[in-house]
Formats: C-alpha cells, structure tokens, sequence
C-alpha cells in the first residue's frame, strides 16, 4: 500500500512522513509537487498499486481540483481514491472536490494533531476497505 | 330656330349659374385677356366690383412686376389648349383694388364659345394655408433638436438651425441635396431601402430600433445620434420630419458609466481573491513555523540535534517567505493608484538603470532596442512593470547566464506603445499563459524557486489600469516574451481611483 502525497509545500510533505514514521507504519510513500507531475507519475506506472491519493488543493500549474478532473476522465486512473487535504475553507472547493467523488476532505485547521490523526485515519481506512485491483 | 337659340340661351344661363356658385374666384378672359365675366367671389377676394372688371385686361388683378412676362404666358397656354395649374413651381400672387398683394392658386381651363376659345380661371387665395405652412416652419424652427424634413426619394426640403448647427452646414447647402450627405458613407448603400420601407408603412417612429446611428458632419467627423421619424402629408404629397437628436454626451456619459462598473467588478473580483489568498497563502507558512516548531521540540527530545540546524533554516524561509507575501500584497493594492507625476523619460537609459539595481547576477544582461521611444508618461508605474518583469526572467532563468531583451513596435491601437521583454530562459507552456497573471500563481513549487506569486499579477495590474494588455509569445521550450501595451499619451487615462 502505497500512500500518494501530491503537496507543494515541503513542511507538509516532511510532516506526512514523521507521522508514519511516529506510527511505525512503513508504508511507501511518493510525493509529487503538483498535479501534473503526479498525473506524469501515474501514468508513467510510477506508483506502485495499492496507492491512496493525498492531495492538496493549491498548487502551482495544475492545482487540485484540476488533477481531479484529469483523473476521473482517465478510464486507468478513475478508481483511484484520494483524500484532499488542504487549508481551503471554501464551500465551492469543498463541494467540487466531493463532485470528483473524494474519499474524504480534511480541512487542516489545526496546526498540531492533524498530520497524526490524518495518517491514522488513511491506516484505518485500508486496513477495512477493499480497494479496488488495477487490472493493467 | 327659336327653340335652339332658347337652348343656347338656357345652357349659358346655366354655366353663369355654376361659375357663380363656385367657392373660388373665377374668372373668364378672352385670347386678349380681356375680362368678360366673374363671379361674386372675385369681387369679394380682389375688392373689386363687377363692373369695374368687366372688360378690363386681366393685368389689373396682377402685381405689376409679373404684368410684363403676362401676355407671354397667355400666348403659351392658348397655343397647348388644356387644363392645367398654373406657374407650376412659382409663388403666384394676386392684387386688390387697393394695391395689397395675397397668395394664389389658379387653375387654368380652356372653354370653347361662339366667339372663339375662351380661359375660365379658378382662382383661390391660399393666405390661410400659406399662414399655416410659415406657423409649421416656425415650430420646426423651435425645436430642441435638429429638425430635417425630406421628399420620398431623400431630398431635403427643410432644415432648422439647430441642424445647421449640429451637422456644421449652412442652410443653403443642404436644401436640395440628398440626405445621404448627413450619414457616414458606409450607410449609404441601405438608407434608400429603409426610407422606402418607412415609407411603405407610415407612422411615426424611431429610426434604426436597436442599431447604432450616427450622424456625419461637414467636416467628415461623425456623432452618435437619435434619430424620430415623422410622417407628414403636405400638398406635395408625404414627406418625412426627421428629429435629430445629438447623443454624444449621453453616449460617453454611459461609457463612463460602464468604465466604472468594470473598475468596481475588478476590485470586487480582487477582493474575492484576497480573502482566498489570505486563508491559504498567507496561513500556509505560518502553518509551517508550528509544524516546525513542534519538530525541533520532538527532535530535541528525542536527543536528535543533528536536524535542529535545517528546521532552522526552514523556519526562516518560511518568515521570510511571509514577509514577501505582505510585502507584495502590499504593493499589489497599491498598484494603479497614481504614484509620483507625469515626466519626459528616455526608455532605454530608464531601463538600464532599473535592470542594474536589481543586482543581476554575473552572467545576465540587458539589450535594449536602440530607438526606444522617449516620451512624457507616469514613470513610477511603467518603473514598476519593467522592474517585475526583469526581476521575473532572471528569478526564473535555468542557466548561469541569460540575455533580456527590451523591444518596441506599434501597437494594434494607435494610441499605445507595445513593449516586450524577452528572455531566453526555460520558456512557459501554452497552457499556462493565462494562469500566471494570476496572483499568487507559481509555476513552481515556492520551496524550490522562492516567489510570491505575484509578479506578474502586479504587471498586469498596473498595464490595464491604464488602458493596456499583457500577453505571453513562448513556445514552452526555450524564451520568453512578455507584452504588454503602454499608452502613448497618459493625461486623462490616469486611473479612476485617483480621479475620484
């Protein structure tokens, strides 16, 4: 199971890892910047499946909601299942990335405690849910 | 024989009977012009009794200055006998007994007699209606606005001084002409089928619904007008009043109007993406100092101090990343609002100057085109665009070195300057020409490439504040070429948050 951090900001992605590695998970993680590197990723086959998507919403070139949309309408790549995690309060973000069918949107307000529980729910999740196989 | 000379008698008796009861002045002349008969009505209209006319030459009831030409038109009519008006064209003018002249109209009939071709002349003094027709002249006279009165085929037969005025012809030069000569010569070729179709559904009504009009000056230049259309029934058979109404002020008042509007949808649309950057671009570092912070504690604790040094290092990135984010913040609402005054700069040394104190590393230069424009403009703002847009191609080169260019050329409005700065750095792909005017966008992450975002967004700002517009020429791969338009003449183009 391979955990997907698509964020620009280093501090996010650095934060990511403590907490796994703080929950003794050794899952493998991949980062992307923005959008468009993680969709050249993905489509190159550079993520090992199972992959869960964490991604945030503001980026630069392509932001989040627009991977979204290349995501969905790419018939390999539309199963895969991502959380937003992001620091946009904005209803209209929250609802057109719910529109993308997101697993989940989870508002970073809070500065500390976040990245753990975050982690921690993402643990949970694949240990219960079956996801899906990608068929190559 | 008795019983035909009774007919005759009975039939003359007749014709004096209707003559007498016509409603006008008639009046039978032989070849000579001699009077032989009248009726009460021209006793009545003239003055005269019926005695005093009969067998009088018809000039008596003439004004003298038309007695000479007389006998000459007589002549003319007896040798075409039929009915007809007559002085077709001309004013006719009757004479009283008591040397007072008054309008007419006569009608001319040829009547075959015993004693040979006689004319019976209906005579009718047309004071009233030529009272009536000045009284209309009058009104038309008065009006507000332009008045022109045209024939069916678009001859002008009136005009007011308003129109004289408006479309800068004297009177004499538009009677007679087509009105063709009051519209844009584009107009031409459609305005005889929309004045026959005025004509062919006749009530009054605004010309053009929902087109633009305008109207042409003497001197060539044209005005937007407002143009209602009447239809008028004279004697001559319909004409069209036209009412003129010269709207240029309504127009630009308008314009003004919507200049305004944009402004203010602009700065709402600015606003909206303030409180948007503010929640995330602004929170995102301080975000970061926490999560740092909270490292250094945890590392600390857990006797990790080898890592201290670089959370340190982030850390200052982060405040310093924060202070360029006010800072420009900063700027960027302050951009369009007139900073310093209107003075004669020389482009090229100007951007010589700017492009040194940015302190290019080694390896960069500045080539500037050498006819640059020297002309009197707002520097600050020009300044502060040629200052982000240097500072943008060496901030972003991929190469140790780099060359920037500073060009000009005519702009596809006259009234502006197009300039461009050209890089030869990594180039930008089409798909995000337009996102990089927008504020805050970066094309790469900000850990990477330290930058607010905002560059651009400022440069576009500031351009369309006056009146231009910004655009990218770059094929993605190699350079760079950022335009933008900058007007030639600044006065009266200064941002409107200052005229207020």
């Amino acid at each position: 199971m391979t955990l997907f951090i698509v964020d620009d900001d280093d501090i996010d992605a650095i934060a990511l890892e403590r907490a796994l590695r703080k929950l003794r998970l050794l899952n493998t993680v991949r980062r992307a910047h923005d959008g468009q590197e993680a969709l050249n990723l993905l489509r190159a086959g550079e993520i090992p499946a199972p992959f869960i998507i964490l991604l945030d919403l503001n980026m630069p070139r392509m932001n989040g909601l627009e991977f979204l949309e290349a995501l969905r309408t790419d018939p390999m790549l539309t199963h895969a299942v991502v959380f937003v995690l992001t620091t946009s309060k904005s209803d209209e973000d929250l609802v057109a990335a719910y529109r993308k069918h997101v697993a989940g949107y989870v508002f970073k307000q809070h500065m500390d405690r976040d990245f753990l529980e975050v982690i921690g729910l993402v643990e949970h999740y694949w240990r219960l849910v079956e996801l899906p196989v990608t068929k190559e | 024989m008795g019983d035909y000379t009774g007919d005759i008698d009975r039939a003359n008796q007749r014709f004096r009977q209707v003559v007498e009861a016509a409603p006008n002045a008639m009046v039978m002349v032989d070849k000579s012009g001699t009077i032989e008969m009248v009726n009460t009505q021209t006793e009545k209209i003239f003055g005269y009794s019926r005695t005093e006319l009969l067998g009088q030459s018809i000039d008596i009831l003439l004004p003298e200055r038309f007695r000479h030409q007389h006998p000459h038109h007589r002549a003319s009519f007896f040798s075409d006998l039929h009915p007809r008006a007559m002085g077709a064209g001309r004013d006719l003018y009757g004479r009283r007994k008591d040397g007072s002249e008054f309008p007419v109209e006569v009608g001319l009939n040829p009547i075959e007699t015993e004693d040979g071709i006689k004319v019976l002349s209906a005579i009718t003094d047309i004071s009233a209606r030529k009272r009536m027709e000045a009284r209309f002249r009058q009104v038309v006279e008065a009006a507000p606005n332009a008045m022109v009165m045209v024939d069916k085929s678009g001859i002008i037969e009136m005009v007011n001084t308003q129109a004289e005025n408006i479309f800068g012809y004297s009177r004499a030069e538009l009677l007679g002409q087509t009105v063709d000569m009051l519209l844009p010569t584009r107009f031409h070729h459609q305005h005889p089928h929309h004045r026959d179709s005025f004509f062919s559904d006749l009530h009054p009504r605004a010309m053009g619904a929902g087109r633009d009009l305008y109207g042409r000056r003497k001197d060539g230049s044209e005005f937007p007008v407002e143009v209602g259309l009447n239809p008028i029934e004279t004697e001559e058979g319909i004409k069209v009043l036209s009412a003129i109404t010269d709207i240029s002020a309504r127009v630009k008042a308008g314009e003004r109007l919507a200049e305004h509007r944009n402004e203010l949808e602009r700065s709402n649309r600015e606003l909206a993406t303030f409180a948007y950057v503010a929640s995330h671009d602004l929170k995102s570092p301080l975000r970061g100092i926490f999560q740092i912070s909270q490292w250094i504690e945890e590392d600390l604790k857990s006797g990790d101090t080898l890592s201290i040094p670089s959370h340190m290092d982030m850390l200052r990135g982060r405040l310093r990343r924060m202070e360029h984010l006010l800072d420009d913040l900063l700027a960027y609402s302050r951009a369009g609002r007139q900073e310093g005054s209107i003075s004669q700069i020389e482009l090229g040394s100007l951007a010589k100057n700017i492009f040194e104190m940015q302190a290019p590393p080694n390896g960069f230069n500045l080539e500037v085109a050498e006819d640059l424009p020297i002309f009197t403009t707002l520097a600050t703002p020009l300044e502060q665009v040629l200052r982000n847009l240097f500072t943008n191609a060496i901030k972003h080169h991929d190469r140790s070195s780099g060359c920037i260019k500073l060009n000009w050329a005519n702009a596809a409005n006259k009234d502006y300057y197009e300039f461009s700065v050209t890089d030869d750095g990594p180039g930008i792909p089409q798909e995000y020409h337009e996102r990089v005017f927008i504020m805050f966008q970066t094309l790469r992450p900000r850990d990477e490439v330290e930058g607010s975002g905002m560059g651009l967004a400022l440069v576009k700002k500031i351009v369309e504040t006056y009146g231009g517009n910004t655009s990218i020429v770059s094929d993605g791969s190699r350079g760079s070429s950022i335009h933008f338009t900058w007007p030639i003449r600044i006065e009266g183009r200064l941002p409107i948050a200052n005229a207020s």
